[in-house]
């Protein structure tokens, strides 16, 4: 600064010089000169941009007057305290022209009063150096173990943090390795890559496995970060530890909750969906023995749950016993052991209906001392301290451990310990219970599920681990207690079935009682009032068709006019048609059993023929006869298989509008007499062949459609058969066939009609 | 030459009947309901009757068993309109059973079997 004085001199000098006055105006610090009375005399640029002021303002000002309290009095001081000619070197605060402050290092030197002052902004220094301040104690205080080293990899620096988390002091770690920390868990590899991502000049952050002084083992946090000089040379390493060894530990429980969890999950997860297999399995099948079966063989099965031994036992319909039905298990340890190893050779997957049929099969015999015990398990229902009544009544169930019930019931709370790593189930205090049937299973750990279903208990089943002797754990009594559900659902399905079924059959049984009493009832009545319809109309209609034509006929007797006897001839015939559409009327409306007397059939059709031989004539129809001279006598109502032979002959000549030949034929065969009627006529269609002895079945435009039907009643009703055979356009033939020892009425089935074939 | 009771209540079958059966030979009774036949029995018993049935104040049946019970020897011929009544069994007393038709040569037929049967007796 010695020169100092000199320059002020000079450049006070200068100013009026253009080279120096173009120098000082673009320096780049801020210069002001000061005339004797420290009043601004020039400033320069960056002098005037410094203050605030335009230059018009600022020149004239006393110096002091820029300056702001306290900065202003020092100011004063040293310039008190010094004489003129000596240079001042202080900080001060000026207020600029706008009124804000602006921290700047002032360097003045006055000459003869004069002074050349240098004013240097620093307010952006005072910044830092505050950040620096509030960093280094930053550091100091940080939670976090900071050491620096130099790029020899040698601690210079280290905070409070530091001594914490490693127990070496400032004094024992300063000049020594990281190594120190090197707990030997971390590979060579691991370091090689750390140093050549801070050597590059890159940040590194990772995890590592520590040792402190103590030898104790911590897991830190760390981030290097190498530190450059203004050239990016890397001068040193800042390394910040984070102790995570509680957060890692936290971070494995965690795992391991969640493992715990999924398994938990999973396996429920299981034997959920295994027991909706078994609950669609058990709902498929209606038989109540084939349902306490599957539930038994779902519950011990290696593919169900896996128990032992299940013993189910029932409510009575009164509520007043629970009895032992079923039971599925081995009788000792050691067969139990042997079955389970042969299990566990059946498929696993796959149908689960196969896979139970096959544990029935295979169980069957195995089970003869469960099933014993079973029986020993029943109880009154009034016995309140009976574990298996309790269970039903209280409808909850019990797991008993060693001999001591504990009562469980849906809602088991999952709750997770304090510590330790594994979840358990609250297991709820032991109640009084009489345990009688532990003696009867030889087993002190078991388990009582009751079945329920809405309002009403079903039963209870009780399952116990006979080859290991073991508890059960709360978690499968869970799922058990689920499918228990299910169970009570399936018995009472099937019991209901059961009932449907019953009350079915009874129904039906009743319906069709009541039916055919209904029938037969219906039936009398219509019969009743057609007989009485028929003896009406037959009374009303036959008695003066009687009179008509017995009084033509006798009229004929009496008048030989030729034309008149025509005419009553026509009378009587039509009187006669008249009469035969009526007993045919009536047959078919009351047909009336035959009463049979032997009859030669030869004689009544010889007495028949008579009735068609001037009709047949007529329509140029040959008749031809051949009647076997030797057929015996068969027993017949005559009048009855007379209208049947009306019937046929008459539809035999409408048949052949253009004449022909009618063939009627009789012949003994065994034990019947055969009568054919054979036409050359137009034929039946085949189609029609099916519907030519249904009533009211006719092609003819005359005629009622009940010949055919009476006449196929009347041979049947005398244990005969009628057949039908045609050709169309060559003739038809009906061949009657006639018992000689006919069985009782009412023989035959009269309700089925149509062609009888020869197997008939 | 026999004496035959016609029990008949359409006058004109009654008619029809006598002229038919008087010039077969026989000497005809007539009666037109049950309660006549029964008098006319009583009055002089008849070598045969023709009974219908269907008839008002005492039916057929009725009247056969009243006269059967004291003459159980006169042959009746039951001669209705309806062959249903075959199935009563009070019918079945009768000596035979005769649908009515127009065509009377099976009613002559039975007449002259039973009276045949009876002489030969």
């Amino acid at each position: 600064m010695a020169d100092s004085g000199n320059m002020a001199d000079m450049l006070i000098h200068a100013t009026g010089n253009g080279i120096y006055r173009s120098i000082v105006e673009h320096a780049t610090e801020a210069i002001l000169l000061l005339d004797k009375d420290s009043l601004i005399h020039d400033a320069n640029h960056r002098a005037i941009s410094l203050l605030g002021y335009s230059r018009e303002d600022l020149l004239g000002k006393h110096l002091l007057d820029l300056m702001e309290g306290e900065s202003r009095e020092e100011y004063r001081d040293l310039l008190a305290d010094g004489s003129v000619g000596r240079d001042l070197f202080t900080q001060v605060q000026f207020r600029r022209g706008d009124g804000t402050l602006v921290e700047s290092e002032v360097n003045a030197s006055y000459l003869d009063g004069h002074a050349v002052v240098f004013c240097r902004d620093i307010s952006q220094r005072k910044v830092l150096e505050e950040e620096l301040r509030n960093l280094a104690s930053a550091v100091r205080a940080s939670a976090d173990a900071v050491f620096i080293t130099d790029t020899q990899g040698m601690i210079y620096f280290t905070n409070p943090a530091f001594e914490r988390l490693t127990g070496y002091t400032s004094e024992e770690a300063l000049g020594r390795n990281p190594r120190i920390l090197n707990s030997g868990q971390v590979t060579p590899e691991f370091f090689e890559h750390l140093w050549s991502a801070i050597l590059a000049g890159r940040d590194w952050r990772g995890e590592l496995t520590n040792r402190r002084k103590n030898g104790e083992i911590y897991e830190a946090d760390v981030t290097v970060t190498p530190i450059k000089d203004e050239d990016g040379q890397v001068i040193s390493f800042l390394s910040v530890q984070r102790d995570i060894t509680h957060r890692k530990r936290l971070e494995r429980q965690l795992e391991e909750y969640t493992e715990t969890l999924e398994k938990r999950v999973h396996s429920r997860t299981e034997a959920l969906s295994k027991m909706h297999e078994i609950s669609e399995l058990l709902h498929s099948v209606v038989s109540l023995d084939k349902v306490l079966q599957l539930i038994l063989i779902a519950v011990t099965a290696g593919d169900g749950f896996r128990f032992n031994r299940a013993f189910l036992l029932l409510v009575d319909e009164n509520e007043e016993t629970i009895s032992g039905k079923l039971a599925i298990g081995p009788s000792t340890p050691e067969e139990a052991g042997r079955i389970w190893h042969e299990m566990s050779y059946l498929p696993k997957r796959g149908n689960l209906a196969e896979t139970l049929e096959s544990y029935l099969v295979s169980a069957e015999d195995e089970n003869f001392e469960v099933n014993r015990i079973v029986h020993r398990l029943s109880a009154s229902m009034s016995d309140e301290s009976s574990i298996v009544v309790r269970a039903i009544k209280e409808r909850r169930g019990f797991n008993v451990v060693n001999g001591h019930a504990h009562g469980f019931s849906r809602g088991i709370v999952l709750r997770y310990p304090g510590s330790g790593h594994t979840l358990q189930m609250d297991q709820p205090p032991a109640e009084v219970c009489d345990l009688t049937i532990s003696r009867h299973l030889g087993n002190n750990h078991f388990a009582v599920v009751p079945l329920l279903w809405r309002e009403g208990p079903v039963g209870c089943l009780i399952v116990d681990n006979l080859i290991n002797r073991e508890a059960i754990a709360d978690a499968s009594l869970w799922v058990l207690e689920l499918f228990a559900e299910q169970a009570a659902l399936a018995i009472i399905n099937a019991r209901m079935v059961a009932r449907l079924e019953r009350d079915k059959y009874r129904i039906q049984s009743a319906y069709r009682d009541l039916k055919d009493s209904k029938d037969k009832l219906v039936e009398a009545q219509t019969m009743a009032a057609l007989g009485r319809m028929a003896a009406t109309v037959a009374h009303e209609i036959r008695t003066p068709i009687v009179a008509i034509g017995g009084f033509a006929k006798r009229l004929s007797h009496d008048i030989r006019d030729r034309h008149a006897q025509r005419m009553l001839d026509i009378i009587r015939s039509e009187a006669l048609r008249l009469e035969e559409t009526l007993d045919m009327v009536l047959f078919y409306v009351k047909p009336s059993q035959p009463q049979r007397k032997e009859c030669n059939v030869n004689e009544l059709l010889e007495t028949l023929s008579l009735y068609f031989a001037q009709e047949a004539s007529e329509m140029h129809i040959e008749m031809v006869f051949q009647l076997d001279p030797n057929l015996p006598q068969v027993p017949l109502d005559d009048r009855q298989i007379r209208q049947v032979i009306l019937n046929v002959i008459q539809n035999s000549i409408h048949a052949m509008q253009d004449g022909g030949i009618l063939t009627i034929h009789t012949h003994p065969e065994g034990d019947w007499v055969v009568l054919e009627i054979i036409d050359t006529g137009c034929g039946i269609p085949e189609e029609n062949i099916p519907s030519i002895f249904k009533e009211f079945f006719t092609t003819k435009n005359k005629g009622t459609g009940l010949g055919l039907h009476v006449s196929y009643q009347i041979v049947k009703n005398h244990g005969g058969k009628i057949e039908v055979e045609s050709q169309m356009n060559q003739g038809t033939t009906v061949r009657i066939r006639l018992p000689l020892h006919p069985g009782p009425p009412g023989f035959e089935d009269g309700d089925d009609l149509g062609i009888v074939d020869e197997r008939r | 030459m026999a004496q035959l009771l016609v029990v008949e209540d359409e006058r004109s079958l009654r008619e029809l009947y006598q002229l038919e059966l008087e010039s077969e030979g026989h000497e005809i009774l007539l009666a037109k309901d049950g309660i006549e036949a029964v008098e006319l029995v009583e009055k002089s018993p008849p070598d045969l009757i023709i009974m219908d049935i269907r008839m008002p104040r005492m039916d057929g049946l009725e009247a056969m068993g009243k006269i059967l019970d004291r003459y159980k020897k006169i042959p009746v011929i039951i001669n209705t309109a309806y062959q249903g009544y075959k199935d009563n069994f009070l019918s079945w007393n009768a000596d035979a059973y005769v649908v009515k038709s127009s065509d009377m040569s099976e009613l002559k037929a039975k007449i002259s079997e039973i009276l045949t049967h009876k002489k030969n007796r």
